[in-house]
């Protein structure tokens, strides 16, 4: 009997297998296959801590980064600033910004939007009974003023430099939220009301979602030119590549590193390149290594590596060298800093002077009886970084410097950086769209606080960040970035190596995609989009 | 036999107890906890992970956290998710079918695959019995993740017969579409336990083959045929039915590489996904589902082998 079932069921399987070819539609203005590397938790902007691009498709902020990482208006009319007014400098230190929306936009449901949706927000944001991501800047907000339907006043009780960016993530509905527990709404968690072009047409679980198109979206009805946009959930990047070959996805953002050849090799697919705003760097932790407290040891660490043939040998020339942790991309980068070229007898001959020497002849330098030895940490799974962790081991230790590698998985290691529980750590850092140093650098920013994770200590860079956290006058805030720049540069309190490109593979035949280099991600611009 | 059966349903309930609380205990012992994905993201402030720690419980001592969990686990509450904040239960119902449906055709293909490999390796000589030996000692020795990544590059990537991975083909989703999507899976699946089990039967084959009623009944006359299928195959056919049930639990566990590797919705892609966040509460829940299945499947061994095999009943 059982046997029996069996051949029913091979049967069936090699009928089904000669009835129809593997790979799936072309991808086209009906139809465009997004391969995802996970499943979204939740579609609620405001609670999910995953990368946004299906809720860009769906929920528009009132401002949004463009692929320069630009700010600029989107159900704003325009951004507030010092100069067109919107912004006010209160003497009591607080500031009011006021926002004006652009006229004539509806959620989806044809309701209004308007100005007490972002009221709302703000109000949903501080209320100690539902739990969003961040209330990062909201809550510095004390109330809003809703004045008329399409102009908001929102007052903070101090000066909040990434003002621009607040109502990035978008605008609760006030009209079904209202009286709710947001954490359980699940109808909205789900399936979003938003302004964008795409809704939420299905979501199955471990699956897919499936979005499409809104008629009447407000930037004209021509808009958007691709009628349903599915992300498939596929979380073994293999296997996502592998999809991409059959031609069962169409686009896939941002794969590693070490794919960037078989995936230019697809026919029909274009590798598309963005200068990302993150940074692969090595952080050292003072507060672990005594060693690492010195600058001079820092420093040697740094000419001890060749950053430029890491680039171009093992990174395939996708990642420029950098020399800090704001990136050529942001508005607020300063070219003009100390930089340290690949140099083994200076990263020798500042060791020495900074009383490390090999005394005993084993090829590892010593200072008061310890050797100059400490672990890296890494995340596993990365065969990029694996292979800049070894030669960089290697590097270390041509100039008496015995440096351990370990790999830890991802999670595990967002714990151990978080405790402070490493000596070092070979990682990227995505910085916020407003470059902001003060959690990275400042001085009250060790962990908990923050993410000063060297546990670096120092006054006038503690005194830079904070005063460009400070000023809304962006030329005044980009001298002081700058001068922090340069500070930081000089005192290195951890090794910068390159910038972070970001990749995505796209089909060769879509028109108006640019990418992105924030986590707004590359569908920032969907609407656009059109195949020819 | 009701009395028995009663009697180890209540050993295995300390049983699964005392493997909650192991677990509970290791999970909370890796490093990095629920919060941990929020740290990649610059615009979670150290208050706001003061928040939600608080907010998700996880400030309180780990046994505190320990009995809640118990106390609300045995009155059928398994919580809420940690990453989505949905009901455990209707997360796990969800990715139930297509386990079951993943596991029930991949036992299918297995048993498939058992009787001709078992038999041509116990009743053939030369290089047919080598062959048969040959290939289910390749089906142990084969690096799972591996096996899967090759059928893809074979049969979809190459010979573009079959879907690369997923379950069904979005807005097609017909039976045959389906059975598309499971051939690899469950092939993939089915590989390590049919090498296992036609092992088994090649060794009870041989064993049953010796025995005396097999000669008698040659002696009667009876066709080769109806030796082989009456007297043979039948009593060595037992432990193996035995290791399929027993298997069978043990095949959930195997989802969680091959539902990685194909993009299958099930639970193991769900297990691996909590595992990534540290979702302590569907991880909590997936795991006491495979301690249950493993006590469940046991007992329903031990009470399927008197059934089909007299001998046993006492």
């Amino acid at each position: 009997m059982l046997r029996r079932t069996g051949w029913v069921l091979l049967a069936a399987f090699v009928a089904a297998a000669c009835g129809r070819s593997a790979s799936g539609p072309a991808p086209s203005n009906d139809l465009l296959i997004v391969g995802y590397d996970r499943e979204p938790d939740t579609l609620n902007r405001f609670s999910t801590h995953i990368l946004e691009d299906i809720q860009t498709c769906v929920i528009e902020g009132l401002t949004i980064t463009d692929d320069t990482m630009n700010i600029i208006p989107l159900l704003a009319a325009e951004v507030p600033t010092l100069e067109n007014g919107g912004v006010a400098l209160r003497p009591d230190g607080g500031m009011d910004v006021t926002w004006r929306l652009r006229p004539g936009i509806t959620w989806h449901d044809g309701t209004p939007l308007t100005s007490a949706d972002v009221q709302f927000t703000v109000d949903a944001i501080n209320d100690p009974s539902y739990n969003p991501e961040s209330t990062d800047g909201f809550d510095r907000i004390s109330s809003v003023d809703t004045p008329d339907p399409l102009t908001a006043v929102v007052h903070y009780t101090e000066v909040y430099a990434p003002y621009a960016l607040q109502f990035v993530r978008g605008l609760f509905p006030k009209h079904v939220l209202q009286g709710r527990d947001i954490d359980r709404a699940q109808d909205y968690n789900r399936a979003p009301l938003g302004t964008g072009p795409y809704r939420v047409a299905e979501w199955k679980s471990g699956e897919y979602i499936r979005l499409e198109r809104v008629p009447n979206y407000w930037r004209g009805s021509q808009y958007p030119h691709i009628r349903q946009i599915l992300f498939r959930f596929i979380a073994n990047t293999n296997t996502r590549i592998n999809q991409l070959k059959s031609g069962e996805v169409h686009l896939v953002a941002m794969f590693p590193w070490d794919k960037h050849r078989e995936v230019e090799a697809i026919p029909g697919i274009t590798v598309h390149r963005t200068p990302g705003n993150a940074y692969e760097h090595v952080t050292l932790n003072q507060r672990r290594v005594a060693a690492f407290r010195d600058v001079q040891v820092r420093r040697a660490l740094l000419h001890a590596i060749d950053r430029d043939t890491i680039a171009s040998a093992i990174l395939d020339g996708l990642a420029p060298v950098t020399h800090g942790a704001i990136q050529p991309v942001s508005w607020a980068f300063t070219p003009d800093v100390t930089t340290y070229a690949f140099d083994v007898a200076r990263a020798r001959s500042l060791l020495e002077s900074a009383g490390w020497r090999d005394a005993n002849g084993d090829g590892i330098r010593e200072k008061d009886g310890q050797p100059l030895r400490f672990t890296l940490i890494t995340q596993a799974g990365f065969a990029v970084r694996e292979s800049v962790a070894q030669v960089v081991q290697r590097q270390f230790r041509d100039v008496g410097v015995d440096m351990a590698v370990q790999l830890v998985d991802g999670t595990s290691i967002s714990g151990l950086w978080f405790e402070g529980n490493f000596d070092a750590m070979l990682h990227w850092w995505q910085m916020p769209a407003d470059p902001e140093l003060t959690l990275f650098f400042a001085a009250d920013r060790m962990p908990p606080r923050g993410r000063n994770i060297n546990y670096f200590e120092d006054r006038q860079v503690t005194e830079l960040t904070y005063a460009a956290d400070r000023t809304v006058d962006q030329a005044e805030r980009k001298r002081l970035l700058a001068e922090a720049q340069r500070r930081l540069a000089d005192l290195l309190p951890e090794l910068p190596l390159y910038s972070i490109t970001k990749l995505d593979a796209v089909p060769s035949t879509l028109q108006g995609f640019t990418g992105n280099p924030t986590n707004t991600g590359v569908f920032w611009n969907v609407h656009a989009w059109e195949f020819r | 036999m009701g009395v028995s059966l009663i009697r180890r349903v209540a050993a295995a309930v300390p049983l699964l107890v005392a493997i909650s609380a192991g677990v509970f205990g290791l999970l909370h012992l890796v490093p990095g906890g629920p919060l941990a994905v929020y740290l990649s993201n610059p615009d979670v402030r150290p208050e706001d992970l003061d928040r939600l720690r608080r907010a998700l419980g996880l400030d309180q001592p780990v046994w505190r956290q320990y009995l809640l969990w118990l106390a609300g686990f045995l009155r059928g509450d398994w919580g809420f998710s940690y990453s989505d904040g949905r009901p455990v239960i209707d997360r796990v119902l969800e990715r139930l079918p297509a386990t079951a449906e993943l596991v029930g055709a991949a036992l299918a293909l297995a048993a498939l695959f058992t009787v001709p490999l078992g038999l041509g390796a116990a009743l053939t000589r030369g290089w047919p019995a080598r062959l048969a030996s040959l290939a289910s000692f390749a089906g142990l020795a084969l690096p799972v993740f591996w096996f899967g990544l090759v059928l893809q590059l074979a049969f979809s990537l190459g010979l573009g017969w079959l879907p690369s991975s997923g379950r069904v083909t979005p807005g097609i989703d017909t039976v045959a579409d389906r059975l598309l999507h499971l051939v690899l899976p469950a092939t993939m699946l089915a590989a390590v336990h049919a090498a296992a089990w036609s092992r088994y039967l090649r060794a009870a084959i041989s064993d049953t083959r010796r025995l005396p009623f097999v000669a008698a009944a040659r002696a009667r006359g009876t066709s080769d045929r109806t030796v082989l299928r009456r007297h043979v195959l039948r009593p060595a056919l037992l432990p193996v039915v035995t290791i399929v049930f027993l298997d069978a639990a043990l095949m959930l566990s195997g989802t969680v590489v091959t539902e990685s590797v194909f993009a299958w919705p099930g639970l193991g892609s769900l297990f691996t996904e909590s595992l990534a966040r540290r979702d302590y509460t569907v991880l909590m829940a997936l795991l006491m589902i495979a301690s249950m299945a493993v006590v469940v499947f046991n007992l329903i061994a031990d009470l399927v082998y008197p059934l089909i095999d007299p001998r046993v009943r006492t």
